[in-house]
């Protein structure tokens, strides 16, 4: 037998046990639906997922229609039956607001503002990031200077004198959230870019005369998905977090739209008094979702750690 | 060395003249403060004499103008709802954020990193796992309602500790603290833990990924084959290597901890210069919101500059330069 | 043999992995005796570094280990693990691979040596401090009281090696552990090493267990040798028998796979390695290459004067305080079906060389003509159409194809996105290619983590073949592969220049595949040129200082060849200058036809 067809017949033994031509995609799905903590994030978002898509369908009630909030059923606790005989599972609020139906629709604004200010945030975080690794020289220092000046002051601080200036709104805090958001990204590309750039695969496409585009979007950028997507998981869990954290104060989201963290911090007068479920609840939904997301962030860094890989 | 402090230093500079640009032509297209300060039964003249005994009327460039000369003067203008200069007022609360936050960072400190230690030392033990399902939960739990649960908690029902104000404060140099007398303390833990409890994660983590790492460096395996007692080289190999890089992330947290004060201070009622912010956005009071916005980025820029110094005396392979990184 | 100071007998070391254990070296015995150099020698996966790690029990939890190992009448095995601690370090002292990672980044050296003088010999620090002078001078740092205080980042990765020598002979053990301690230095510093190494051990009254995948290292060092393959060992006996006489079919498929310096005297071309079969031991009779030189017409690679230098920048204003001057005034030909050699240690300037000439970095001055088309002063468009005439093949297979692309894809992509073959086509040109790399087409559509190294060295070379190239760059492109891989390969280039008529420029820093493979050779040192010539011309008649210190510095596998060297504690030097330095104009003396040697600037 020849060398030739002799290495070509060790390739059947050289790799017992992995699966056979599965992509980087296939086995990181896989992997996550093996790690235990990581799928109990999953259900968990998953559920919060749906109810928030569905949120108008399995509510009682439309909390933000007026005509159909009766100030007489004001702070009822969870289980306790309205004038019309209709049960609030989770009690209401001090306007007689189903408070179930209330964390319903709160938990759609909440994920809302998060995914969207999240993608945004992504889209121009990681374009600034290929543009520093690409152009590198000033443009890259620059650019870098900016990303280190803003990320050494304080997300919530930067969302404070944004939203002072913006004033409230939907548009306005996801803005804000966007401006707090995007260097994170920036640095997360830029440093993998960097890294992979160096690489000899990417020296190989150069020397094979492939056009910059299709070597930045080709091999670049989906080598650089993983950190970003670890980042990403990370990040819309932060952003709802600190919506919550803003509308709480009083200065997110305005009382007409009320995410999770109006709804805490309506109930935050009431609650010495005892009524507390009109803080825990939405407190607690948007722990777990907070949870959920974290939960399988931290699988995919340990899945997505390129130690790991190969 | 000299060469970078000056590019700090001009760094520091750039950052506030854009910063102030941004706010104040922000807030001057925003609105006018005058709607907010003036009664609606107030006559025209009236608005107007306000208007002018603020500049109001002036446009924008000059009078961004004649507050950088006065701010150069340390004059950054007087509150328009206090009517205090608006320096005063922060600085006057400054004390009380700074012994909240910096309380909070030993707490971060103190726990998280024997914590990180031992999560990382042996990650697949229960107890590893056990501390690193809590840094989950403690990542994830919202600052303010863990705040409110804990007042429920420990105010409300245990009525172990009180949840709100600073409690009696001792004075040392006219600093105002609570850490020095037993209530002031008792004042202090709720508020500092609240806010130390998303640090005290975020340590955990850092350290346990920067033990996890350096255990299988080589150097520790050399250690090892030089037959020097384990504990010997988590306390002299590893813990140094661990803890430098950590040095920065400090840096960075003391920062994020002084601004997220805001919430915490809101929540039990912590009279620092956060609560002031925030009642000054929601009134746009102009002049405290710049000046707030003017101190915190001399702070940051003097913390980042201690803690870049501090690095690289304890880290040999950095050296300080101007410019490049 | 005198009573062995180390016995092993039925040493079998399990892994845990996915909970189940799994055997990694079985049933391995061999005895070390009193002042003795064993070696144990094997490719990669042969288990010889786990069963330094498991006489040291350095493994960790994941790892279990049954039978005996003997030491001064004591069996390591039944030792508890703290007792290891008095063991490890005084009584057998080890030294790794990466010198540059065996040392505690922010601890100075001094007291890196001291803690195991502390720890085990029960000095003070004072007494400390003088004796790690002393063991600093012995290992011969220059300067040692002096660098007692500085940091690993001020030392070189030769000068580390040293430290922890110096660490690891502190506590005059009786037995040296030394796993593969030269792979990761250059020819001339690994030589100083070898040397301080055997020197050490006559003044130590030690034995030394020395672990290796160098043929040269072992023949060149060890009294007695142990093959080991695949987590077992297949022979033990002299270095001599081992390679004048082996037993086992593996021992001696793998020393034919390994070139020795100094072999091809009187060959005039390059020479295919004899292949031998693994399990009989046979060796397949070896094809003789053919002339494939086109020596009339135009060279299809031609380099003038190329000059490529690095600013360095300090400052704000990044000012440029110096230059690393990585090649200085180059200037060589290679015709269609030639092998020319750039061979020289790290920061010669040969890779720089290879990736100024693809563009893959910007050339200061010169010119480079590859088939007659400047590629200097060439369009985006141009540089295209040159490209496809010039590929390169890099040293690492593993990094070297992108991981999240088929191989299929990535062999497709160069054709495709050139717009020479649509899918259907490339499709068949893929298979095409797997197969003229030894390959099988149905391989196109995995994934690069399922193969192993020398396959996806094939690979690249097949990537590479894709838009039909006249001359192929090859960086260190063999370096990486184990011995009988990296024969393969390289009977496969030779195979490839004679099917397509192939110009190789072959970068190397081994100079017995040099010898094997050119038909010219070209020598660097910092950035320069200092001969070049016929490969016979410049192997059996060195002319300058440089080329001739190379090859003495090259472990020759060959036990009856060994040589005795001087130690000397020389650097090689960096190509960093000033910012003003104007390079000399070098001049070259002819010593026969197409033989050139730079004339030493002070001599001339």
């Amino acid at each position: 037998m020849s060398t030739r067809q002799k290495d070509a017949v060790s390739v059947h033994t050289a790799v017992p046990g992995t699966s056979v031509h599965a992509s980087p995609l296939a086995r990181t799905l896989r992997a996550l639906a093996c790690d235990r903590l990581a799928l109990t994030g999953i259900i968990i978002v998953g559920v919060l997922l749906f109810a928030a898509l569905l949120a108008p369908l399995i509510a009682p009630q439309n909390p933000y229609d007026l005509a159909q909030l009766d100030i007489m059923d004001g702070r009822l606790a969870p289980g306790s039956e309205s004038m019309t005989g209709t049960v609030y599972l989770l009690g209401t609020d001090d306007q007689g607001r189903d408070l179930f139906s209330a964390i319903l629709y709160g938990l759609r604004t909440s994920i809302f503002v998060g995914i969207i200010s999240a993608a945004i945030a992504l889209v121009i975080g990681a374009s600034i990031g290929l543009v520093s690794a690409y152009a590198g020289g000033r443009t890259d220092a620059v650019l870098m200077r900016i990303v280190d000046i803003q990320l050494s002051f304080p997300a919530i601080l930067i969302a404070l004198i944004f939203l002072a200036v913006l004033g409230q709104g939907v548009d306005k805090i996801i803005i804000a959230l966007v401006v707090t958001q995007w260097a994170y990204y920036a640095r997360t590309v830029r440093g993998s870019a960097l890294v992979e750039s160096k690489r000899a695969y990417i020296d190989a496409a150069r020397s094979m005369a492939l056009p910059d585009r299709r070597i930045i979007f080709r091999h670049i950028l989906p080598n650089c998905l993983p950190p970003l997507i670890v980042v990403a998981t990370m990040r819309v869990a932060y952003a709802i977090m600190l919506e919550a954290t803003l509308s709480f104060l009083g200065i997110g989201l305005p009382v007409t739209e009320p995410s999770l963290g109006l709804l805490i911090s309506n109930g935050f007068e009431y609650m010495l008094s005892g009524d507390y479920w009109i803080s825990v609840f939405p407190g607690i939904t948007l722990l777990l979702l907070i949870v959920g997301i974290n939960l399988i962030g931290d699988s995919l860094r340990d899945i997505l750690n390129p130690r790991r890989e190969g | 060395m000299s060469s970078y402090l000056l590019s700090r230093a001009f760094q520091a500079v750039v950052t506030l003249f854009v910063m102030s640009v941004l706010v104040f032509v922000g807030l001057y297209l925003v609105g006018n403060p005058v709607d907010v300060l003036l009664s609606p039964s107030a006559t025209p003249a009236e608005r107007l004499e306000i208007i002018q005994s603020f500049g109001l009327d002036r446009p924008v460039w000059e009078q961004y103008f004649l507050f950088v000369s006065r701010a150069l003067t340390g004059d950054l203008g007087n509150s328009f709802v206090f009517n205090q200069p608006a320096l005063d007022l922060i600085l006057h609360r400054m004390p009380a954020t700074m012994e909240l936050a910096f309380t909070a960072l030993v707490m971060a400190l103190v726990i998280g990193i024997p914590l990180g230690i031992r999560a990382g030392l042996k990650p697949e033990g229960l107890i590893s796992k056990s501390i690193m399902t809590f840094s989950i939960l403690g990542f994830s739990l919202p600052t303010f309602w863990i705040g409110l649960i804990m007042i429920m908690v420990f105010s409300v029902q245990l009525g172990w500790l009180p949840a709100s104000g600073r409690g009696d404060t001792v004075s040392i140099l006219g600093v105002p603290l609570s850490f020095l007398t037993l209530d002031g303390l008792s004042h202090l833990i709720l508020p500092a833990f609240n806010l130390a409890l998303f640090k005290i994660s975020l340590v955990i983590r850092l350290t346990r990924a920067g033990v996890m790492e350096i255990m299988q460096l080589d150097f520790v395996r050399f250690a090892r084959a030089k037959g020097i007692p384990e504990s010997r080289i988590l306390r002299v190999h590893v813990l140094k290597n661990t803890l430098i890089p950590l040095i920065t992330v400090i840096g960075l947290e003391l920062g994020s901890l002084i601004a997220f004060a805001v919430v915490t201070e809101t929540i039990f009622a912590w009279p620092g210069m956060g609560k002031l912010i925030i009642d000054a956005i929601s009134v746009l009071d102009r002049p405290v919101i710049l000046a707030y916005l003017m101190i915190t980025v001399i702070m940051f820029s003097i913390i980042n500059l201690l803690v870049d110094i501090l690095y690289s005396l304890v880290d040999p392979r950095v050296r300080l330069e101007g410019g490049s990184r | 043999m005198t009573s062995p100071i180390l016995s092993i007998s039925g040493l079998t070391t399990e892994f845990k992995v996915d909970g189940q254990w799994r055997d990694v070296i079985r049933d391995i015995s061999f005895d070390i005796g009193a002042r003795e150099t064993l070696a144990v020698v094997g490719e990669s996966g042969s288990g010889k570094s786990v069963t330094a790690m498991s006489i040291m029990r350095l493994l960790g939890a994941n790892a279990r280990s049954h039978g005996r190992i003997d030491f001064e009448g004591q069996d390591l095995l039944s030792l508890p693990l703290e007792n290891m601690q008095a063991v490890r370090g005084n009584r057998i002292g080890m030294i790794f691979q990466e010198p540059m990672t065996s040392l505690n980044p922010v601890l100075k050296i001094g007291d890196q040596i001291t803690e195991v003088l502390m720890q085990h010999r029960g000095l003070d620090h004072r007494a400390a401090t003088a004796e790690a002078i002393r063991l600093l001078d012995k290992v011969r740092i220059p300067s040692a009281a002096a660098r007692l205080n500085e940091y690993p980042m001020n030392f070189s990765g030769g000068m580390r090696q040293r430290v922890v020598i110096a660490i690891a002979l502190a506590c005059e053990p009786k037995l040296l552990i030394a796993d593969e301690p030269t792979t990761a230095l250059d020819v001339t510093i690994q030589a100083q090493i070898l040397e301080l190494i055997k020197t050490l051990q006559e003044e130590e009254d030690m034995s030394v267990l020395f672990i290796t995948h160098d043929m040269g290292v072992v023949a060149e060092i060890s009294d007695r040798t142990v093959v080991m393959y695949r987590g077992d060992v297949v022979e033990t006996d002299t270095t001599e028998r081992i390679f004048g006489n082996a037993a086992h079919p593996y021992t001696r498929a793998l020393l034919s796979a390994v070139p020795q310096l100094g072999s091809m005297a009187g060959e005039p071309r390059p020479l295919r390695f004899p292949i031998v079969d693994m399990e009989t031991g046979e060796a397949a009779p070896v094809k003789p290459t053919a002339d494939t030189v086109r020596r009339n017409g135009e060279p299809i690679l031609k380099v003038d004067n190329l000059v490529t230098r690095f600013p360095v920048r300090k400052g704000i204003l990044r000012r440029t305080v110096g230059r690393i001057h990585a090649v200085e005034d180059v200037s060589f030909e290679v015709r269609a079906g030639e092998t020319l050699s750039l061979v020289g240690e790290s920061g010669c300037g040969k890779s720089t060389t290879g990736r100024s000439i693809i563009r893959l970095t910007e050339m200061t001055s010169g010119t480079v003509e590859i088939d007659g088309r400047n590629v200097g002063e060439a369009s985006k468009t141009g540089l295209v159409e040159i490209r496809r005439e010039a590929q390169m093949i890099f040293q690492d297979p593993f990094e070297s194809l992108n991981p999240r692309m088929r191989i299929g894809q990535a062999i497709a992509e160069p054709m495709i996105a050139h717009g020479l073959a649509h899918a259907t086509v490339a499709r068949e040109r893929v298979a095409a290619l797997l197969e003229q790399v030894g390959l099988s087409p149905v391989m196109a559509d995995r994934f690069p983590h399922e193969f192993s190294g020398g396959q996806r060295q094939r690979i690249c070379i097949a990537r590479a073949l894709a838009l039909d190239p006249k001359v192929i760059v090859a960086d260190e492109s063999v370096s990486a592969l184990d011995v009988s891989i990296k024969a393969q390969v390289i009977n496969l280039m030779l195979d490839l220049q004679e099917e397509l008529g192939l110009g190789y420029l072959f970068i190397s820093h081994d100079m017995a595949v040099v010898e094997r493979i050119s038909h010219r050779v070209a020598v660097m040192y910092l950035g320069e040129i200092v001969e070049i010539g016929p490969r016979q011309a410049v192997f059996e008649n060195p002319q300058h200082d440089y080329t001739r210190k190379l090859m003495a510095a090259v472990p020759i596998a060959d036990p009856t060849r060994r040589r005795t060297r001087q130690i000397s504690s020389d650097e090689i030097r960096s190509p960093y200058r000033a910012a003003d330095y104007q390079p000399p104009k070098r001049l070259y003396r002819e010593i026969s036809d197409g033989h050139l040697v730079q004339i030493d600037a002070e001599a001339a």
